[in-house]
């Protein structure tokens, strides 16, 4: 990538010197969407309503499509037992999104170990994650209401099934706000030029303002859409605009220093522009040694992709970006409605590696504490087959897990049934879990209010509570 | 007012305890009921209020409104704010009404006017406003704000709906001709039960298909549940301005709404089937189009047999595949006959049928061998009777009912089955809504609907009368009476000015629910007027610093929309054309009213400046300020090609001071002040300064030409052009000459004409261009859309020397297409011809091009004219690309020759009205003859070997820094905000 041409960054002590009269506090608070800002609509967002708070930051790895948790993570000895029959009667028939319910169960080929001191069971596709186990908490017993992609991939994202939500990551922006004045708080990541179902609405803010949405980077020239001057425009010269404009902008206001948002507006050309320059720098991995970028597995064809990003977020996060998605396998790549074995082969040599890393170099960091870092898709996979030798979609149990955060590592928690279809212990749906992830940040997701259209809106719509055995 | 008698007699039940009458379910109700604030304001009926005294010792007031207005202010010993002067005031009109800026010269005319008779010249203003058809522009938009209205399905799929956009047409249409509110709301609510031979009416209830739709969804009744909901939910929101949702779980925790009365309402849309082959025709079009079709059934009916019979398998194959994916149960409702289906069973099989059809469409695309050639064959044979098949009438997203009988309303997993039938928010009337079929004219319908309306457009309905007045009143001041106006609950906003609101929702009534009425009165008023840079008094910043009195205008940003059409307009780039199917993206300089709501993703200014989502009703738009704002108004390539366009049309000054005059006129319709030329100035010359330090002063290189060829030469004189014509050759001085200062562009319809001469064909397999506005793209794209009138190659596929006109458009699919339409006319080369181009787009199929051409040198020759069919429904343009003659907006496909006269209309000329007919039209956009050896003043030359890029000429420091001067304008407060 090109090495950033832009003036550095001032900061923003420096800004607010600079900017001088009729500079705001107000303005400033609501241009980064802080408090008050709404308050004419009674939304001001509380910061932290518990002292638990360990996490400053969220990475959120989104295995797309839905990885296998009786193949990962959940191993069932019985589902061998029962290769080719059909599911017993004595499990609920479920309504299967390819229709597929009576298809034989398959049978799985993986060898399991038990890894780390506690011993966590993790299966020979995710060798490198079976290294960090100490430091992971694994979910067994994950649910959610969607049965498609759509749905589970929107539920898992912004709480519902339907669209019209605020992400979670917006969610956890409006609460706290930002750390970064010159980074936006909310960044994704994908690791394809694939779109992820649904696309921006996972990081939309539904019925919030545009404040909260997050905001895609790509590595690149233009890591983020219009972050780049235009054709044949200088630093010197994009810098002579936003004086220009500022000078009129200044005339404007001075027969209107009532209306804050006016002042919001001429600071928003300040914080493009240092945005301008800090963006590339963040983006900007050549600074990395070369222990590092191997630890990722950056430079190796098939880890590359997961492992910028997994790098990225690391770099993310330690400029204080709130929330970081991260998208691996975008646009349903797990998805294993057929030939398994080769698909989660694949997905797992992709992103087995960079996740691992990625727990251990915030660890070697001592970011971990306050990163909590979340692996999972949508939903799991069923035990029957589906067209012979895959897998349909298993909303109703699966795997995730967490670390960092606060989380209490080398714990497996949860369970699911003999064959891995049903949550049975423990159970935690979609609400739990982003009630957990908001717990880590020091939020309570009901008390984390939103007014819309009068009706008191929350991240978890009124349902769900914090799994607290997460956090030992 | 039979509410009021309700509540009387509600307040009995509570005072005595128990009434005999009451069942145990009402009493239940009533007790449910009596938990919550029966006296809460917004469900009594509307109140009577005397217009209050005031004192007025300054003559502020004009009109009542004014009155209730001051008589609180006065209460604190607030004063109002004068009244603002006359460029705030036209600012401000245009800005409510119509969604753009005035011009500069719209801004004088009316200072004049103003000046002489300050109110006249106002009123004047105001009903020119109200006539326009930016009116429904604007104001639509605000409709379309609350009815969630997008051109997509939503969820991960979010097909494209082709004809949603014929609602969207409606409701602009609707809202221009003043169609009284009562009968708005009716239509859309129950259009098809009241007025079933209206094709209007029928569009309406395209209101009813605006939920999102997931077409792979395999729970039909819960995809059916979360439908109805959908439409309870915005219903709620939109027409009562109560947050229903809230009560769909359990009673509304703050308002007196109980469970059971969302599922009530719910019971009004439960007997609706979104029938997908309802059209908006008359019974008389109906008519003569199944005639027709018959008689086309008749002709083909061999070929069509034999075409399903090549399908049946496939077909049935799809629908098994399709159906298995289904429960047990939903595939046996499937199979069940017809008759046997209750009509919930038969809205449940809908959604299956969908994706029965979803497959089945593919069956036709999967056939091999023997029967793909003979399927082919069909299809190419029938094809050939297309002429006779009737054009399909006009498709619409409407709904009709399921039947007489409507299915009651459920709620989803509830224990008990509990059933609702239709009624009204208990408070008001407990009991069931009457519904009968009197005033229903559909033949096959429930009534439900029609009784709803019916109620929703009472005349005292306190309810509905009150929140659409607060939402005309939000639209005009930027906040409501009752702030939020889709909760008037307790959740909600104290109104601040509840007799206001009342007088306001009566007198709606009695001005017949004209919204245009209401609109004329609220902007005549003071409040309206008054200026909004005035400092608070002591009482003022004492007793009211938020301004809920009204004490100065509301500042407010623009919205998305207005945004994205006045930096259009601010450069006269923005195209008029109205209606038709929503443009992709940035690149089409219409209305982005008319621009393709996909729900997912959003268009660039929607996604940058807090447009509605798409899926929740939305009263008010969020103003947010960001930094991506200011990167996207910064940066963006859209904005820098309006700056651009600015800059060109500041520079035909000859100073500086000239060009900073025009800019400032162009962008914010006022001439700058002596400072702000200063500073200008100041700036123009640093960012000169910068460039010429990097670069040093790029001019456009002088003219080599390589061929020595005269820029003029002889031509042979005809009625149609002089008797000299200008060389456009390559290599040569003008080896592509650019037409600018069009006063509008060409529209969707239009006729090109030209005199011309041919030297040469190309030898390759490029095109000799006689005009263009087109630049070609290997990606179809609507940034690709364009027009190109020219002469095939030696090479080319549809033989050498041939009249063609190349076109990239939207098709009548609506997806972007690129076709060669090619006359079959071969013009010879070093003969004088003469060459027209009609085309026409638009229709629901397509259009056509008809070409002329004649050989001028031979004075027997007959003019050749032929019509070829296209698919274009249009637009086919983007309107920024420039006007080329001899050249297309991008490099090569030159001319070679010269050309004598050209001229473009922005219509379809009929034959005589051709330069060589009988009466030529006058009115042409540009009509050009190329005598006296010099270009006319239109005419520029492009540089030779000069692309699209306007790189070369941006790089020029005076316009470079005009360019930036104009971006620097466009991205300032005072063109964002409204005063």
């Amino acid at each position: 990538m090109k090495p950033p041409h832009y003036e550095m960054a001032r900061s923003r002590r420096d800004f607010l010197a600079r900017a001088g009269a009729g500079f705001g506090s107000l303005a400033l608070a609501h241009l980064l969407g802080r408090t008050g800002a709404l308050a004419s609509s009674g939304n001001a967002p509380l910061l932290r309503h518990h002292a638990f708070g360990r996490a400053k930051s969220v990475i959120f790895l989104f295995m797309e499509g839905g990885p296998s948790h009786i193949d990962l993570f959940d191993p069932k000895p019985l589902l061998n037992k029962l290769a080719g029959q059909q599911l017993p009667a004595s499990f609920k028939r479920p309504l299967t999104a390819m229709g597929e319910q009576d298809s034989p169960i398959l049978a799985e080929k993986r060898v399991w170990k038990q890894h780390g001191q506690a011993g966590t069971w993790v299966s020979d596709w995710l060798p490198h994650t079976s290294t960090i186990v100490d430091d992971i908490c694994v979910i067994r017993s994950c649910k959610q209401d969607g049965l498609n992609h759509v749905g589970s991939v929107c539920q898992m994202n912004t709480g519902s099934i339907l669209a019209g939500r605020p992400s979670l990551g917006a969610w956890a922006t409006y609460g706290l706000g930002t750390e970064n004045d010159n980074l936006p708080a909310f960044v994704v990541l994908t690791d394809s030029d694939a779109k992820p179902f649904n696309g921006s609405r996972n990081w939309g803010t539904g019925f919030m303002p545009s404040t909260y949405q997050g905001t895609p980077f790509k590595f690149g020239d233009e890591p983020v859409a219009n972050l780049a001057n235009p054709g044949g425009v200088s630093v010197h010269r994009q810098r002579q605009r936003i004086d220009f404009i500022n000078q009129l902008n200044r005339r404007h206001i001075q027969s209107r220093s009532f209306q804050s948002d006016l002042e919001a507006r001429i600071n928003s050309f300040e914080l493009a522009y240092r945005m301008q320059a800090e963006i590339p720098l963040a983006v900007d991995i050549a600074d990395e040694p070369p222990h590092i970028t191997e630890l990722y597995g950056i430079g190796n064809p098939q880890t590359d992709a997961n492992a910028r990003n997994c790098l990225l977020a690391r770099r993310l996060v330690e400029r204080g970006v709130r929330f970081v998605q991260v998208f691996a396998g975008t646009g349903s790549k797990w998805d294993a409605h057929k030939g398994i074995e080769k698909n989660h082969t694949d997905r797992c040599a992709e992103s087995d590696q960079p996740v691992a890393a990625l727990i251990k170099d915030l660890k070697q960091r001592g970011l971990l504490d306050e990163t909590l870092v979340i692996w999972g898709g949508e939903f799991g996979r069923t035990p029957m087959s589906e067209q012979g030798d895959g897998r349909d979609h298993n909303p109703w149990g699966f795997t995730m897990w967490m670390a960092g955060g606060g989380v209490k590592g080398g714990q497996t928690l949860g369970a699911t049934d003999e064959l891995g279809l049903y949550a049975t212990e423990d159970p935690q749906h979609v609400h739990d879990l982003h009630s957990t992830i908001l717990w880590s940040l020091g939020l309570d997701a009901r008390k984390l209010i939103f007014m819309n259209n009068g009706t008191m809106e929350n991240p978890v719509i009124n349902q769900g509570d914090p799994f607290l055995k997460v956090f030992g | 007012m039979i509410f009021q008698t309700f509540l009387f007699r509600l307040s009995c039940c509570l005072l005595l305890g128990s009434v005999g009458v009451a069942s145990a379910g009402e009493r239940t109700i009533q007790e449910r009921l009596a938990a919550k604030d029966i006296d809460y304001w917004f469900f009594k009926p509307l109140t009577h209020p005397e217009v209050p005294v005031v004192k007025d010792r300054d003559g502020w007031c004009r009109n009542e409104i004014d009155r209730f207005i001051l008589a609180k202010q006065e209460a604190l010993g607030i004063v109002p704010a004068p009244r603002a002067d006359a460029r705030t005031l036209i600012r401000r009109a245009y800005f409510d009404l119509i969604g753009l800026p005035p011009e500069f010269e719209e801004v004088q005319a009316f200072r004049e006017a103003y000046a002489k008779d300050p109110d006249a010249a106002f009123e004047h203003l105001i009903d020119e406003l109200l006539k326009s058809p930016r009116y429904g522009e604007r104001w639509g938009r605000h409709w379309l704000d609350l009815a969630r209205y997008g051109d997509s399905n939503g969820y991960k799929a979010d097909e494209y709906r082709p004809h949603m956009w014929r609602y969207r047409d409606w409701v602009i249409g609707a809202l221009n001709a003043d169609m009284p509110y009562d009968q708005f709301v009716r239509w859309q609510i129950a259009g098809d039960e009241v007025a079933p031979e209206n094709p209007d009416a029928v569009t309406a209830t395209g209101f009813l298909r605006l939920w999102p739709y997931e077409s792979n969804q395999r729970d039909a009744p819960k995809q059916w549940g979360i439908i109805l909901e959908d439409i309870t939910d915005v219903s709620g929101s939109l027409f009562l301005g109560l947050s229903m949702g809230c009560a769909k779980c359990h009673d509304h925790k703050f308002d007196p709404i109980l469970q059971d009365d969302y599922f009530r309402l719910q019971a009004f849309f439960s007997g609706i089937y979104p029938d997908d082959s309802i059209v908006a025709a008359t019974p008389e079009e109906k008519k003569v189009h199944a005639e027709s079709l018959a008689r086309w059934e008749e002709s083909t009916a061999a070929l069509r047999k034999e075409r399903d019979g090549l399908l049946a398998q496939g077909l049935k194959n799809a629908e098994v595949n399709a159906v298995k994916k289904f429960s047990p149960e939903l595939q046996a409702l499937y199979n069940k006959p017809e008759a046997e289906l209750t009509p919930l069973e038969v809205q449940h099989k809908f959604l299956i049928q969908r994706q029965v059809d979803i497959e089945q469409e593919k069956v036709a695309t999967k056939l091999k061998d023997a029967a793909k050639a003979r399927y082919e064959a069909i299809e190419a044979e029938l094809k050939k009777l297309a002429a006779l098949k009737p054009k399909p009438l006009t498709p619409v997203y409407a709904v009709r009912d399921v039947g007489p009988v409507a299915p009651a309303a459920y709620i989803p997993d509830d224990d008990e089955k509990r059933s609702f039938s239709p009624g009204f928010l208990s408070i008001l009337d407990p009991g069931q809504a009457k519904v009968s079929r009197e005033g229903v004219k559909a033949g096959n319908s429930s009534g439900r609907r029609t009784a709803l309306a019916d109620w929703m457009t009472r005349p005292d309905n306190q309810i509905t009368t009150r929140v659409m007045v607060n939402r005309l009143w939000h639209y005009h001041f930027g906040s409501g009476i009752v702030a939020t106006g889709n909760d008037f609950g307790k959740q909600g906003t104290a109104p601040t000015h509840p007799e206001l609101l009342d007088w306001l929702a009566q007198r709606f009534v009695q001005e017949g629910w004209s919204l245009k009425r209401m609109q004329k009165l609220i902007m005549t008023s003071a409040v309206w007027q008054q200026a909004s840079l005035v400092e608070p008094g002591d009482a003022a910043s004492r007793n009211d610093p938020g301004n809920q009195l009204i004490w100065r205008q509301r500042i407010r940003r623009l919205e998305a929309e207005q945004i994205r059409d006045a930096t259009l307009q601010s450069g006269h780039e923005l195209d008029f054309t109205m209606g038709g199917a929503g443009y992709d993206g940035e690149a089409v300089l219409r209305r982005s009213i008319y621009q393709k709501l996909m729900k997912n993703p959003r268009t660039l200014f929607l996604n940058t400046f807090d447009g509605p989502d798409g899926f929740n009703s939305c009263a008010c738009r969020d103003v947010s300020t960001t930094a991506p704002q200011a990167l996207v108004m910064l940066n963006n390539d859209f904005l820098n090609r309006r700056a651009q366009r600015i800059a060109g049309l500041a520079l035909t000054e000859q100073t500086d001071d000239g060009s900073i005059d025009r800019a400032f006129q162009l962008v914010l319709g006022r001439e700058p002040s002596g400072e702000e030329v200063s500073q200008a100035r100041e700036f123009l010359d640093q960012v000169r300064a910068g460039l010429s330090k990097n670069k040093g002063p790029v001019a456009l290189p002088p003219p080599t030409p390589k061929v020595q060829t005269t820029a003029f030469k002889e031509f042979p004189t005809s009625p149609y052009s002089g008797g000299s014509a200008v060389n456009i050759q390559p290599n040569s001085l003008f080896e592509k000459v650019e037409v600018t200062g069009l006063p509008r562009n060409e529209g969707g319809s239009f006729t090109v004409q030209a005199v011309l001469s041919l030297d040469s064909l190309y030898p390759d397999a490029s095109v000799r261009t006689i005009a263009s506005r087109w630049r070609s793209s290997p990606e179809l794209s609507a940034d690709s859309y364009g027009w190109s009138l020219g002469i095939t190659s030696v090479k080319s596929k549809y033989s050498p020397g041939n009249l063609i006109v190349q076109l990239t458009g939207q098709d009548n699919a609506g997806n972007p297409h690129y076709e060669v339409i090619a006359s079959g006319i071969h013009l010879p080369e070093q003969a004088a011809y003469y060459v027209a181009a009609v085309i026409e787009t638009g229709g629901t199929d397509g259009g056509t091009v008809t070409f002329h051409a004649r050989n001028l040198s031979d004075p027997d020759a007959k003019m050749e004219s032929v019509i070829v069919p296209h698919p274009f429904t249009g637009p086919i343009q983007v309107p920024e690309r420039r006007l080329f003659l001899g050249g297309r907006d991008e490099e090569g496909h030159l001319f070679d020759g010269s050309i004598a006269r050209f001229a473009l209309h922005d219509h379809a000329l009929k034959a005589e009205e051709l330069l060589t007919g009988t009466s030529p039209a006058a009115a042409a956009l540009v009509d050009l003859t190329f005598q006296n050896d010099q270009l006319p003043p239109q005419v520029v030359r492009a540089a030779p070997g000069s692309g699209s890029s306007p790189s070369l000429k941006k790089s020029d420091p005076r316009l470079a820094a005009l360019i930036d001067l104009s971006l620097a304008l466009l991205n300032s407060n005072e063109f964002l905000y409204i005063d």
